[in-house]
Order: structure tokens, then C-alpha cells, then sequence
């Protein structure tokens, strides 16, 4: 492939992870992002020297070459930190998945009682309808804890009710929850050959690497390198067309100084969003290709950042905010992300982030307003008195997530199918492809499509983001090919009949055999072999005892062969409903992490 | 791709466990013989009583496995014999359970 000047659409961590790798390769490439500065939604703001992320970003991968990135650009300024993340209802702390003590002392005993068995009555009497977001999780965890640790998250992250929420949703984010993965972590957690990986998940989850002034820092750096690397980085620069033919993207039109420029590429890669992207094609494209793009919808958020007069205020990054009463839905404390945040020791900067919808009200309420709204709220919350905030920012961020309703697959695979003809254009990053993809994700959307412009043949929607999120380690492909061979024959049922047939033969056929063998032979052993008509009434050694012997001895191993099946079979399936379960709690754990 | 999870998971939920006849027989074999070793060399170290007789006698009881195992007898080197009879025996068991617990199963999923 001919190389030439790459046009990228974006500086978020997708776009300038493309434009660093490709500068790298000593491919020179063109970024255009439409607002003044780097980082996408990944991006720092500066407020009075107090610097605060929009949303939190861990640098937290099992993607080694993004790691590798990341350390070659911050070295010694990326920080290793301790993650504590808690939910926070009824002014306590809760562990997730929740830990029994700490459940027991935030919630009380009745109230964990009242848990308890709304949970037993969900195991016993589950819901026979599975069609609502309600169901589906009441019917795993019981209506109460639904209430106090799902509802209300839930609905202040998407902005419906629960009950409008689709079964199926909920079903669509554990859809990477695979049973076998499961259980062939559980296997090799407890295998004693690893002793390293507990501590790897220990680590994985507990900890992760922040810049020292958040995570605009690293990008502001790798803007710098992709610069001086002789690319450009161009801020304040919206693409106002995509210009295109058969199967090329030809030039983006771009808007400077009020006026339009055309820029030619050979290659095209694009981080904005897939729907906006869309409605800049020119000529534009096909009615059904563009409704389907307009079907794609996005959550956006906002974030109050307010300073404190307070040293510390409580230990955790970030905590959810499950109380039904105030509209905040998570509390960022950046100076625990990283100390280099806050100017002042004595002083704590707290991000308050709202969900709302672009243009909705709490979008458009003004500042002050919002900065008085988190005064209220965390004074609601026992969080903070609100005397003690001294001042406040605040930062709307559109687009933050995008949407994954009931029809967003259909109108995203006709919208594929559309873009699948331009073979110089390649959508990378959250927004780009309208995928869950974190930042380390989106990076390594951005590093392969730079790898195809250097001639390889990645198929960028083939990385399966979902499913690795869930997983807290990876599993080396020896091992894979091992449990994958040993779990057709450990953990299929055993056949209750056929056991006990097999058992009750044998044991028959050594009864009779040995007792055809003393009466053939005499001897002492006779008396003792004897002894046996205590249990089997009837037998002696004799012919026709061991004839009774063989009935006797069949029907016991019969009964022994059957009961060691069936308890061999119950206990296997608890493990594997044990482990099951378990899962599907982490992936919930994964589900409050990704927004 | 999730099809063939799935598939997989059914595979693994909805299908019948098979045993190694082979593997099966041998683990039997070494655990009964094993039973048989160390149950003897535990009466020889614990020791024998003697008898009205004057006689000294060692595990009189497990002696009578002589009546089904020639040659064996309740010192070290009746020890190993055992060994190899209880392996032998419980390999046969073994091979056998399993065998027939393969057959079953084939019966009964055809």
C-alpha cells in the first residue's frame, strides 16, 4: 500500500493513538478535533490549576502493546494507584459485590433479613416472565437488593424507568459472560501451578496507573511527540463533509477562518460519532443507510467539579450514588486519583457527574445553578456541609455513552454494511463505532487501523471488548487448549443407571466368585465369608448362596453406584451454579465500572 | 461466535459424562493395592499379641486374604504380593466398571 498523509478525524485517545503509531512508522498524518484541546472525552480541564477528568479514566489493560504506550509517553509521570470505588446509599458505604459484614452493618439486620429472603423467594418463585430489566435482575438477586443497589443507578444512568428497560438489554451486557470462561478461571485460580495469579486479579482489580495531572496529560504529551514527529495536530477544526465516490473517501471539508478547505487523503480513519459521521457524507448516503444512523442514540453527561475546604473527605476515587433523593449519579475525588491534581493540600476537588440528554434541562440549566444544585446535594447526601465549597466548574460532555437499545444492532449492521465499501476509510474508538470500548480499547481500535494503513488486515469490530472486560485475567493459550480438553470429561453429568448398573455387576460378581471359590477350596475363610448373611440374610457359602451373594451384592452397589452418582452430579452442578452466579455478580460490578 | 458458545455450554450442561475404562481400572488397581500394602505394614508395625497357645501372631484376620490371594501373607514381602494382587484385582473391577458403565450410557443415548 502507497503511503501518504493520513486524515484523522478527532484528537481522542483513538484518533491520536492512530496519528502517534502511524508517526512512529514515519507516516506523517493530519488530526482535526473540532473543540481546542486534546483527549476527546479522555481529556483534563484546568480549573484554577485544580485539574479534573470528565468520568474517570483508569489506566487499567490487558493489552500489552497499549500499556507499552502509555509508558513510553508519561514514563515516571504515570502513577500507580489504589483503586476503592464504593456504592453510597443512605449515607454508607457498600462494598460491590458486597461483602456480608459490611452489608450487614450499612443495611442493619432487618433490612439484610428482608434481602436475605426476598432473595431465597426469588430463587424459589422467580418471575416466569423475563421481559423487563426489573425481572431480570430481581429474579438473580430478589427485589430488595434490586431496589437499593440496581433501580436507581440504572435509571439515572439511562434516564428511563427500569420496567421500560428490556430484559434483553440487561441480557446484551452479561451477553460476554460465558460460562465456560467461568469456570476455567475458577479452575485456574485454584490450581496451586499459578501461585502469581491471585496476586495478578488482586492487582488488576485493586489497582491502576493515572498521569499525575489526569488523563489529558498523556495526551496532550502524545500530541506534542506526533508534532514533533512532523504530523499535525489541528485543534478547532470541526469537519464540516465527507467527501466521497464508489468506494473512496476523497477529501474531508473542513472549516477554517469561516471558510471551507478540502483535504485529500489516501487514508481516512475516524473517531467522531458514527451517527454525525454519517450525516456529513457528500454526497449524502442512502435515506435508509442515514435513518439508521439517526437511530443510533447517545447518554451525555456533565459534570459539576467543586472545590472543597476540606484536607480529606472520604478514601475512595469514586462513588456511585445509589440514594433515589439527589439527581448525582457518581462522585469523583480527584486528589485521591492522583494528589497532583488539587494545588492545595488542604483543599479536596470533588466531580459531580450528572446523566442527562443534550438540550434536556438539567443540560441547559446554567452554571451557577448546577454548582448550587451540587452544593445541595451533597449536603443531602452527609458527603460535605455546604458552606465549606468554595467555588465550582462545570463541564458538559456530549456523547459520553453510546446507547445500546433494542434497536441499535439493526441500525448499526446497516450502517456497516454501508461503510464496508470505502476500503480507505476505518471508524476506530467509542464513538467512532458506536461500541463500549474504554479508553485502552478505543487505543487499540486506533493502533490497528494504523497497522492496516501500513499494509496489515485487522479486522477492527472483531476485538471482543465485552467479553475481556469481564475476565480479571488472561488465560495463556496452553492452558485453554488443556481445559478445553479436560472439561468434556469433568464436568458433564454421570449417568445415575449406568453407574449403578456397572458398580452393582461388579460387586455382584466378586461375591459370587469368592464365594465359589472357598466352596470349591474349604477352608477357614468359609466361617468369616459366612458372616456376610448378617447383612444378607439368606447367604451361605454354598452355590446357591452365591447365587443370593450376586443378587444381594448387585442390589447393593446398584443403591451405592446410584447415590455416589447423584451426589457426584448435585455437587458438581452447585459448583457450577456457584460459579455461574459469581459471575454474573462481577459482571455487574463491570456494568457499574463502565459508566 | 456466541452460537458457538452456546454450543458449547450445552454441550457441557446437557451431555453425559464417559469414563476411561483404562485410566478407571488403574486408579482402582493402585488404591487397593495401596490398602492392601499399607493395611499390612500397619499391623506389622503396631505389632502382633499372642495367642493361649504361646503362639506370636500377627493380623490373623487380614491373613485370610491368603484364601483368595496365594502366596500372600501378612509380612513386608507379603506386603508387596498383596500389592500386586490388590492392583491387579482393582484394575480388573475398575476396567470393568468402567466398561460397563460406557455400554450403559451408549445404550441408553442411541
Amino acid at each position: 500500500m502507497q503511503h501518504g498523509p493520513v486524515i484523522i478525524i478527532g484528537a481522542g485517545p483513538a484518533g491520536l493513538t492512530a496519528a502517534y503509531v502511524l508517526s512512529k512508522a514515519g507516516v506523517r498524518s493530519i488530526v482535526f478535533e473540532k473543540d481546542q484541546t486534546v483527549g476527546g472525552i479522555a481529556r483534563t480541564v484546568n480549573y484554577k490549576n485544580y485539574y479534573f477528568d470528565i468520568g474517570g479514566h483508569r489506566f487499567f489493560t490487558k493489552v500489552k502493546s497499549v500499556e507499552n504506550i502509555w509508558k513510553e509517553v508519561m514514563g515516571e509521570d504515570l502513577l500507580r494507584r489504589n483503586r476503592l470505588s464504593r456504592i453510597y446509599y443512605n449515607k454508607k458505604f457498600f462494598y460491590y459485590p458486597l461483602r456480608p459484614v459490611n452489608a450487614l452493618l450499612g443495611l442493619g439486620v432487618w433490612n439484610s433479613i428482608l434481602i436475605l429472603a426476598s432473595y431465597f423467594h426469588s430463587q424459589l418463585f422467580p418471575s416466569k416472565e423475563e421481559e423487563t430489566f426489573v425481572q431480570w435482575v430481581s429474579n438473580r438477586f430478589g427485589k430488595r437488593l434490586f431496589k437499593i443497589f440496581f433501580k436507581t443507578y440504572t435509571e439515572k444512568v439511562w434516564g428511563i424507568p427500569c420496567n421500560e428497560i428490556s430484559a434483553e438489554w440487561a441480557g446484551q451486557r452479561v451477553k460476554g459472560l460465558s460460562l465456560m470462561i467461568a469456570l476455567k478461571h475458577a479452575i485456574l485460580r485454584n490450581q496451586s501451578g499459578h501461585p502469581g495469579k491471585k496476586e495478578v486479579i488482586k492487582t488488576l482489580i485493586n489497582e491502576f496507573d493515572y498521569p499525575k495531572l489526569g488523563p489529558g496529560m498523556m495526551w496532550r504529551a502524545m500530541a506534542e511527540i506526533i508534532q514533533r514527529n512532523g504530523s499535525e495536530v489541528c485543534l478547532g477544526k470541526e469537519v464540516e463533509g465527507i467527501r466521497w465516490s464508489e468506494n473512496k473517501v476523497e477529501a474531508l471539508e473542513v472549516k477554517r477562518n469561516g471558510q471551507i478547505e478540502l483535504f485529500f487523503g489516501k487514508d481516512f480513519i475516524s473517531s467522531m460519532p458514527l451517527r454525525e459521521a454519517l450525516q456529513k457524507f457528500k454526497p449524502e448516503a442512502p435515506k435508509e443507510v442515514l435513518d439508521a444512523a439517526t437511530d443510533l442514540k447517545y447518554r451525555d453527561f456533565l459534570t459539576v467539579a467543586v472545590i472543597i475546604d476540606k484536607p480529606d473527605l472520604f478514601p475512595d476515587t469514586w462513588i456511585y450514588i445509589h440514594d433515589p433523593e439527589v439527581k448525582v449519579g457518581r462522585i469523583q475525588n480527584f486528589k485521591n486519583w492522583s494528589p497532583f491534581m488539587v494545588p492545595d493540600p488542604n483543599k479536596t476537588c470533588l466531580g459531580l457527574e450528572y446523566f442527562c440528554f443534550e438540550g434536556d434541562n438539567l443540560w441547559n440549566t446554567p452554571d451557577h445553578e448546577l454548582i448550587e444544585l451540587a452544593k445541595r446535594e451533597l449536603g443531602t447526601l452527609g458527603l460535605v456541609n455546604k458552606n465549606d465549597v468554595e467555588d465550582g466548574a462545570v463541564v458538559r460532555m456530549p456523547k459520553a455513552y453510546p446507547i445500546y437499545d433494542s434497536t441499535f444492532q439493526k441500525s448499526l449492521d446497516v450502517v456497516r454494511q454501508f461503510l464496508n465499501r470505502f476500503d480507505n476509510l476505518q471508524l476506530v474508538g467509542r464513538n467512532g463505532m458506536h461500541k463500549y470500548n474504554n479508553q485502552d480499547h478505543s487505543m487499540l481500535t486506533a493502533m490497528l487501523s494504523a497497522e492496516n494503513v501500513l499494509g496489515a488486515n485487522h479486522d477492527l469490530w472483531a476485538i471482543n471488548v465485552e467479553q475481556e472486560y469481564h475476565e480479571e485475567m488472561s488465560i495463556e493459550p496452553g492452558e485453554e487448549a488443556a481445559l478445553n480438553k479436560l472439561f468434556p470429561v469433568v464436568f458433564p453429568r454421570m449417568d445415575k443407571l449406568g453407574l449403578a448398573t456397572a458398580i452393582g455387576s461388579v460387586f455382584g460378581f466378586l461375591i459370587f466368585l469368592a464365594t465359589i471359590w472357598l466352596v470349591v477350596k474349604g477352608g477357614v475363610a468359609s466361617f468369616y465369608l459366612q458372616l456376610l448373611g448378617q447383612y444378607f440374610l439368606g447367604y451361605t457359602v454354598t452355590v446357591k448362596g452365591a447365587f443370593i451373594g450376586l443378587a444381594y451384592g448387585f442390589s447393593w452397589g446398584f443403591l451405592l453406584g446410584w447415590l455416589f452418582a447423584y451426589l457426584r452430579n448435585f455437587f458438581m452442578a452447585y459448583y457450577i451454579y456457584r460459579i455461574k452466579r459469581k459471575a454474573e455478580l462481577l459482571t455487574f460490578r463491570d456494568f457499574l465500572d463502565h459508566f | 461466535m456466541v452460537a458457538e458458545k452456546l454450543q458449547n455450554e450445552e454441550k457441557l450442561l446437557r451431555g453425559i459424562l464417559r469414563l476411561n475404562a483404562k485410566i478407571f481400572g488403574l486408579v482402582l488397581g493402585i488404591v487397593m493395592g495401596l490398602i492392601i500394602f499399607i493395611g499390612t505394614n500397619w499391623l506389622l508395625i503396631k505389632g502382633g499379641q499372642m495367642t493361649p497357645s504361646g503362639k506370636y501372631v500377627v493380623g490373623p484376620h487380614l491373613q485370610l486374604l491368603s484364601q483368595f490371594f496365594i502366596g500372600y501373607k501378612v509380612s513386608f514381602l507379603g506386603s508387596i504380593i498383596g500389592f500386586f494382587y490388590g492392583f491387579a484385582l482393582g484394575t480388573l473391577c475398575g476396567s470393568a466398571i468402567g466398561w460397563t458403565y460406557n455400554k450403559i450410557v451408549d445404550l441408553r443415548t442411541k
